[in-house]
């Protein structure tokens, strides 16, 4: 059991191409049916904002990632979620390439017996994402110029 | 050696790495880095030594992977 577990958090893969689509989303709680001891999930959604920069509006991010050190950094966050909360599972998905704003780009989803570790862990991923994992934004305009994102 | 740069770096450097003289620690990196390419002075980066950040000034192993990092913009 433990090294089924172990061989399944090895190939969770993190980045997907593209934006993260609202039937994937479906599809991945459609799948925690049959995980019963399961009595609440939380799901985080980032979502790409039309910001106004200068005068003009972003209507996209390119998203890059430095991938060998994020996917240490995932399994770091991953593992360090596991020991702080009490979890049934959690899945993080992050877009890399362009998505248009009012896209998802980012999906981070936990499951718990009880609600409150679900609501603790989703926040906790969340922020430890934003800070720790290295992915980068270029901000795209309607005329293809472009500034390059900072997390606040 | 040879350093990774990612985001805005890469896009000033106009390349995804750059060739330097090998340097000892990060400090002696940095400064050899605004010889050869001034333009990454403009910026605030951070440095990976095998895919970890250091912070103060650290020794860098020979073959060591060192990259260096634009702020963060993930989610």
């Amino acid at each position: 059991m433990e090294a089924e577990k172990t061989k399944e958090k090895k190939k969770h893969k993190i980045f997907v191409q593209g934006p993260v689509s609202p039937s994937f989303i479906a599809d991945s709680i459609a799948k925690h049916s049959t995980k019963t001891g399961i009595g609440a999930h939380d799901i985080f959604l980032g979502q790409v904002r039309a910001d106004q920069i200068n005068g003009k509006t972003v209507t996209a991010i390119d998203y890059s990632a430095y991938g060998e050190m994020a996917d240490e950094k995932f399994h770091e966050i991953r593992e360090a979620a596991f020991s702080k909360f009490e979890l049934s599972c959690m899945h993080i998905y992050h877009s890399l390439g362009r998505v248009k704003a009012g896209e998802i780009c980012l999906f981070v989803f936990v499951s718990s017996p009880h609600r409150a570790m679900a609501f603790d862990a989703c926040r906790w991923i969340v922020e430890e994402i934003k800070a720790n994992v290295p992915v980068f934004g270029k901000e795209v305009f309607e005329d293809e110029t472009h500034v390059w994102k900072v997390n606040k | 050696m040879v350093v990774k740069l990612f985001g805005l770096l890469a896009e000033a450097a106009g390349s995804s790495t750059v060739e330097v003289k090998d340097s000892a620690n990060t400090q002696a990196l940095v400064a050899e880095l605004s010889v050869r390419y001034p333009a990454l002075k403009e910026f605030r980066y951070a440095i990976a030594i095998d895919r970890q950040l250091v912070r103060e000034k650290t020794e860098i192993p020979s073959g060591a992977e060192v990259a260096l990092l634009p702020p963060f913009a993930g989610g």
